[in-house]
């Protein structure tokens, strides 16, 4: 029997590498916007996070809501975060369909001149990673939340764990990975 | 990919290692097989039928022959494989967020027409269930495609919690002979002898057993009563969602020698399939009304509907002998629709 070929059932992607924005240098006078999915808890991690970011200089937080989990940021919302904010912070990441448009989300801001880091939980980021690469944003930047963040955990343990956060969140923002 | 080894165990443990089955073992898709599957439709290897997400593998003619030789598919099945993959990547099937979601989706290959005779795909007794080769290996090939161009490793990126045993397969044909209703690729614009291949992410089958109904009316109620489940995303998102019925045919004949029409099953279901109230959870009462782009607009005092609208019920006739049916609920996502494609065939 000679050498035999097999054709590779995986082939190639198309993925192009586009790289991130620049980064803020300081934490100071930044407006920061959030996109909510929807995803039960993240609401009160956003909340702890915004009464914890004035203390690091932050003079803005918007936020803004999808209307489901499995829907991209809009354009209209896109246009206003990019005229009026400095950075977004999208999620959450804590199931399958929900990480893939959070992830999403991120990716598009960026690729729109957003600097943006997407908020999952230990258990959805390597999927994250995944998507990411394949569009493009192999860098993008991502904040995994110890899992579970979701129903079930009590509003003070989603706080604790946004407390818990705060460190990589700033290091994130300000100089990436 | 070459190697030097002539032992298939060498092969199948390499396969295997790399990521690229299903855990099963596979056909090696050497390229003699693939090429012979490309020139056997007359088909331009090279052709790209669409980018497969989250990975974005390209899905090229060569790439599509390539699962599907090792999903162990007759060369002339590659038309169906194509077909299916057309219907995965168009705009509105969001495959991107099938791909990953936390459900137990798999994703469905329903052929309807004149093809599943010529290719012998089971549209008879135990048509969603194993022992023929085209319903084995078409659906096998789907998911190979998922998992390889599309990256869908199960952990990693297919993060369903439990999994479903549909994920290694799903394919299964209408049973035209036995259907008192127009085809249903008939239904949705195509001409009676065209073959179609729907696309969508569904659950496996979930029983319906109405052995003891003798009219149309008595079926119904049980039908109804069957797809109430509140644990169902059609149940918990409807957005727009569609929910699959395949009704055996002996159950058909009943709703057919009354002259019920498919309009007729989907007003009667869609006014008595709904969710009573009273049982409902009040946290999903108020998830429901806080996101209704998400579940579904609902007027937060009426019985909870599984669809939204009466054509999102999607009727069919499968299998053979017995006084058994089935549904399929919906994966659930908000921009997720069932997709119909016609097969072309070069001979």
């Amino acid at each position: 029997m000679g050498k035999m070929e097999f054709i590779d059932p995986a082939g190639d992607t198309d993925a192009l590498r586009v790289p991130l924005n620049p980064r803020p240098k300081k934490m100071a006078g930044l407006k920061i916007a959030f996109v909510d999915n929807t995803k039960a808890n993240f609401d009160h991690f956003c909340d702890r996070i915004q009464e914890l970011l004035p203390e690091y200089g932050v003079v803005e937080i918007k936020r803004y809501r999808k209307p489901g989990r499995t829907v991209g940021v809009s354009q209209a919302v896109k246009d206003e975060i990019k005229a009026t904010c400095d950075f977004a912070i999208t999620g959450l990441g804590d199931c399958g369909s929900c990480t893939s448009w959070a992830l999403h989300d991120a990716v598009e801001l960026e690729k729109f001149g957003v600097p943006s880091l997407c908020v999952t939980t230990t258990q959805f980021d390597v999927l994250a990673r995944v998507e990411a690469t394949a569009m493009g944003l192999p860098d993008v930047q991502i904040l995994a939340v110890p899992h579970p963040l979701g129903a079930g955990l009590p509003v003070d343990k989603v706080r604790l764990k946004a407390d818990a956060s705060m460190e990589k969140l700033i290091q994130l923002i300000t100089v990436g990975e | 990919m070459a190697y030097d080894g002539e032992i298939l165990d060498e092969i199948e443990a390499d396969f295997y290692e790399k990521g690229l089955t299903d855990g099963l073992p596979i056909i090696p898709p050497t390229r003699e097989r693939v090429e012979a599957m490309v020139k056997f439709n007359n088909l331009d290897p090279n052709a790209v039928i669409g980018a497969i997400p989250p990975r974005n593998g390209i899905a090229t003619i060569e790439k599509i022959a390539a699962n599907a030789v090792m999903a162990g598919c007759a060369n002339e099945y590659l038309p169906v494989v194509i077909a299916a993959v057309e219907g995965l990547t168009a705009p509105g099937f969001d495959l991107f967020g099938l791909q990953a979601t936390t459900h137990p989706a798999a994703l469905a290959v329903f052929i309807s027409g004149p093809i599943s005779k010529t290719l012998n795909i089971n549209s008879g007794t135990g048509a969603l269930g194993p022992g023929w080769r085209a319903n084995a290996t078409i659906g096998r090939a789907v998911r190979l495609i998922a998992l390889n161009l599309g990256g869908a490793k199960p952990g990693p990126v297919d993060k369903s919690t439990q999994g479903s045993p549909a994920k290694y397969g799903f394919c299964f044909a209408e049973n035209q002979d036995e259907n008192p209703w127009d085809a249903f690729h008939v239904e949705r614009g195509f001409k009676a002898d065209d073959s179609c291949v729907t696309v969508l992410g569904l659950e496996g089958p979930h029983n319906i057993n109405g052995q003891d109904s003798l009219t149309a009316d008595d079926l119904l109620r049980v039908i109804a009563n069957s797809i109430i489940s509140m644990g169902s995303c059609n149940f918990r998102f409807t957005t727009g969602s569609d929910l699959f019925i395949a009704l055996g045919p002996e159950h058909a004949h009943i709703l057919g020698r009354e002259g019920v029409t498919k309009k007729a099953i989907r007003e009667y279901l869609f006014k008595h399939a709904r969710v009573s109230i009273d049982r409902v959870p009040q946290e999903h009462i108020a998830h429901r009304l806080k996101t209704p782009a998400q579940y579904g607009e609902w007027d937060g005092k009426s019985d909870i509907r599984i669809v939204k609208a009466p054509e999102n019920f999607l009727l069919t006739v499968v299998g053979g002998p017995g006084l058994h049916s089935c549904w399929m609920p919906n994966w659930g996502g908000p921009n997720h629709q069932g997709m119909t494609k016609r097969i072309r065939t070069a001979r």
